[in-house]
C-alpha cells in the first residue's frame, strides 16, 4: 500500500483539490450507422441515410439518455447531413421531446473527404497504402485529395449550400476543391460553437450535439484541450452519448468515469464502449492488419493509427478495459 | 393636339399592343400567383383510430398515419415542391408528419419552427373520451354542438387535470393566461391568426417558401381566413389527414383560386382527386 492510497492521506489530498462546480451540460453524440458506414465507405459531405441498424442505434441513444436520467435535453444541434438530422429527430422522439428546437448548421458537417468520399476504405488503403490513408484519416493539417474537376469549397449544384460561397469557407482552407483538413473543420465548427451552442449552454439549456466523428474530435480538441498527437487516439463510438459538465467558464469538469484524454463520460459501461470501438478498429474499417508498433495509446483492438471519417480508433477505447 | 398628348396616346397604344392590360383595362386586375404555401394535416393518430377526442393530448401517429405521412411527402416530391421553412405545432403527430415531408422531399436540413399556437383545438373535459361513448352519454345533439359549433367550447378542465397544459412541461415557458382549459374553433382562431400574421405571413412576403404541418382545427382557422369561409360553413369543413393542400398567394397574400379546388377551399389537394373526395367524406363519418 502506497502512502497516497492510505485512506486518511487520500482524504487530505482530496480536500486540497479546489472543488470545481459543474454548471452547464453539453452532450455530444455521433450519428447512428449510415448505409456508407455499413459498406465501409469514406463519407465526409456525402449524404447517405441511416441504415436500419443506425435508426435502432439512435433509439438506443435516446434510451440511454433516459436511463441515465439525462433525458431533459432542451436543444439539439445537428449538421446539414441526413444521418445527423435523422439521429437527432429519433433521439428527440425517444425522449418525448419532439417539440424542442433542432437546429441544423453546415458547420457541424463531418470533415470533408474530397475525392475519397464514397470510396471503399479498404480499396483506398490497398491503392494508396496504409501510411498515406492514415495520414488522410488521422492527421490534423493534411487534407484528403481534392475532388478532380471541381472548384471551390462548397459542392456546386447542391441546393443545401446554394447561399454559401468560398467567403464562408474556413479561413485556414487551402483552396483545394471540396476537401479540408481537420484543422479547417475545427475552424468552422468552433465558430458555430461560439456563436450558437455555447450561448445556449450558458443560458442553462442542456444541449445535445448530434454530429460526426471527426467534427466532434475537432471540437473536443479545443473544448477539452486535447493535443494533436493525443487526438489521433480519440475515438468517438457511434450513437453513445458523451456527457460534458462545464464550469462557469465553460471548461470541462473531469468526470469520475472519464476515459483517456477526454474529460467527459460515456453513457455506457466500458464493455459496451469497447464493443462499439472495436467496430471502428483499423481491421474492421480498412480490412488491414496494422502492426502493433503503430499502436499509440492502449493495447488490444486493432492497434495503431486512427480512423478517418468515423474518428474511431483502436487503442483508445479499450483503455477502458485496463 | 399637343405633342405631349400625342405621345401619351402613343404610349397607351403601345401598352395596349403589348397586352399590358393593367394600365388600360377597367377590370380589377386578378393577382398574379407569387407565393406557394403548403398546408398539411397530420397523419392518423392512434387516437383517431380509437375515435377519441384528442386536442392537446400528445398522441403519436399510428402505423397507418406514418405511412400516410410518408405518402404525402412523396406527393410533394413528385410535385417538385421546395421549401425554405417549416412550421408545425408542439404535438408529435404534426411534427412527425412535418419530418416525413422534409425527409421525402430531401430537405431535412430546413429550419423547423414548432409553435404551440398551431396546436389542435383543446377539447377541454372531452379530451381522451371516446366519441361514441360521449354520444351515448350526452346525446348526439350535444356532442355535435361541442364538435361543430363555432364558438361553444366543451366543458372546461380543472387545473388539476392531467390534460391541463399547465401540468405539461412542454408549456412551462408559456404565460399562464395563454394556457387553455378548453377551446372552441373561435378561440382556436384567436391564437392561430395572430401567429400567422406576426410570424408566418411576413416570411412568405419576404419570399420564403413555407410548409405548415398542423391539425384539423388549426388549419380550419387558417383556411377560414385565407378563403373567407363563413362561420357556419367552416364548422362543417373536413380536412383529410396527410393530404397536402396547396395555396397560391398573390403579392398581397390573397389566395389565387385554383381550378382544381374543392369548395369552399380555393387551394387544391395533391393526389388522386377521387380518393381525396372520399377521404373528405370519411372524416364526416366519425360521429355518425
Amino acid at each position: 500500500m502506497t502512502l497516497s492510497s492510505h485512506p486518511e492521506v487520500a482524504e487530505a489530498l482530496a480536500l486540497e483539490q479546489p472543488t470545481v462546480e459543474a454548471k452547464y451540460r453539453v452532450i455530444f453524440m455521433r450519428h447512428g450507422e449510415s448505409t456508407y458506414n455499413a459498406e465501409g465507405r469514406f463519407i465526409g459531405w456525402a449524404d447517405p441515410p441511416l441504415s436500419a441498424l443506425g435508426e435502432e442505434e439512435a433509439r438506443g441513444a435516446g434510451q440511454l439518455l433516459r436511463e441515465y436520467g439525462l433525458g431533459d435535453v432542451d436543444e439539439i444541434f445537428v449538421s446539414y447531413l441526413k444521418r445527423s438530422i435523422k439521429t437527432g429527430w429519433i433521439v428527440a422522439e425517444e425522449l418525448g421531446r419532439s417539440h424542442i428546437p433542432v437546429s441544423s448548421d453546415w458547420r457541424l458537417n463531418e470533415q470533408m473527404y474530397g475525392a475519397l468520399e464514397g470510396l471503399l476504405k479498404r480499396d483506398v488503403a490497398r491503392e494508396h497504402g496504409l501510411e498515406l490513408t492514415q495520414k488522410w484519416r488521422r492527421s490534423y493539417d493534411i487534407a484528403p485529395p481534392a475532388v478532380p474537376g471541381a472548384r471551390g469549397y462548397f459542392p456546386a449544384g447542391d441546393p443545401k449550400y446554394a447561399d454559401l460561397t468560398d467567403d464562408d469557407a474556413p479561413e485556414s482552407w487551402c483552396g483545394s476543391a471540396r476537401t479540408e483538413s481537420l484543422k479547417d473543420t475545427q475552424a468552422r465548427a468552433w465558430r458555430l460553437w461560439k456563436e450558437r451552442i455555447a450561448p445556449r449552454a450558458r443560458a442553462g439549456r442542456t444541449c445535445l450535439v448530434v454530429a460526426h466523428g471527426n467534427v466532434i474530435r475537432a471540437l473536443l480538441k479545443r473544448l477539452d484541450g486535447v493535443g494533436a498527437e493525443r487526438l489521433r487516439d480519440v475515438c468517438i463510438p457511434r450513437a453513445v452519448p458523451l456527457v460534458y459538465e462545464l464550469d462557469a467558464d465553460m471548461r470541462p469538469v473531469r468526470a469520475a468515469q472519464a476515459m483517456g484524454p477526454l474529460s467527459a463520460r460515456y453513457l455506457a459501461n466500458p464493455g459496451q464502449i469497447a464493443a462499439r470501438m472495436k467496430l471502428e478498429s483499423n481491421e474492421a474499417q480498412l480490412g488491414l492488419h496494422v502492426p502493433d508498433a503503430e499502436a499509440a495509446g492502449g493495447g488490444g483492438g486493432g492497434g495503431g493509427g486512427s480512423g478517418g471519417d468515423s474518428g474511431i480508433e483502436s487503442g483508445g477505447g479499450t483503455a477502458a478495459a485496463a | 393636339m399637343s405633342m405631349a398628348a400625342v405621345s401619351r396616346l402613343g404610349l397607351r397604344r403601345a401598352l395596349q399592343s403589348t397586352g399590358r392590360r393593367t394600365f388600360t383595362s377597367s377590370k380589377a386586375a386578378l393577382g398574379e400567383a407569387k407565393h406557394t404555401l403548403v398546408l398539411i394535416r397530420h397523419g392518423r393518430s392512434e387516437w383517431n383510430d380509437a375515435n377519441r377526442f384528442t386536442g392537446w393530448y400528445d398522441v403519436a401517429l399510428s402505423p397507418a398515419g406514418e405511412k400516410e405521412a410518408v405518402e404525402a411527402g412523396k406527393l410533394l416530391k413528385q410535385g417538385n415542391f421546395k421549401f425554405d421553412l417549416a412550421y408545425t405545432s408542439y404535438l408529435r403527430r404534426a411534427i412527425k408528419t412535418c419530418w416525413h415531408a422534409l425527409e421525402q422531399t430531401d430537405q431535412m436540413h430546413l429550419p423547423v419552427v414548432p409553435a404551440w399556437q398551431l396546436n389542435e383545438r383543446h377539447y377541454g373535459g372531452l379530451t381522451g373520451l371516446d366519441k361514441q361513448e360521449t354520444v351515448a352519454k350526452h346525446g348526439k345533439e350535444q356532442v355535435l354542438v361541442w364538435r361543430r359549433s363555432y364558438d361553444i367550447p366543451p366543458p372546461a378542465l380543472d387545473t388539476s387535470s392531467e390534460h391541463y397544459p399547465g401540468n405539461d412541461d412542454k408549456y412551462a415557458a408559456l404565460p399562464r393566461d395563454k394556457l387553455p382549459r378548453t377551446e372552441s374553433l373561435a378561440t382556436t382562431l384567436e391564437r392561430v391568426l395572430p401567429y400567422w400574421e406576426a410570424e408566418i405571413a411576413p416570411r412568405i412576403r419576404a419570399g420564403e417558401r413555407v410548409i405548415i404541418a398542423a391539425h384539423g382545427n388549426s388549419l380550419r382557422a387558417l383556411v377560414k381566413h385565407l378563403d373567407g369561409i363563413p362561420e357556419d360553413v367552416i364548422t362543417g369543413l373536413n380536412i383529410p389527414t396527410a393530404t397536402p393542400l396547396v395555396y397560391e398567394l398573390d403579392a398581397d397574400l390573397k389566395v389565387v383560386p385554383h381550378a382544381d379546388a374543392i369548395a369552399p377551399l380555393q387551394g387544391r389537394y395533391l393526389g388522386d382527386q377521387a380518393a381525396v373526395r372520399a377521404r373528405i367524406e370519411g372524416v364526416a363519418n366519425q360521429t355518425k
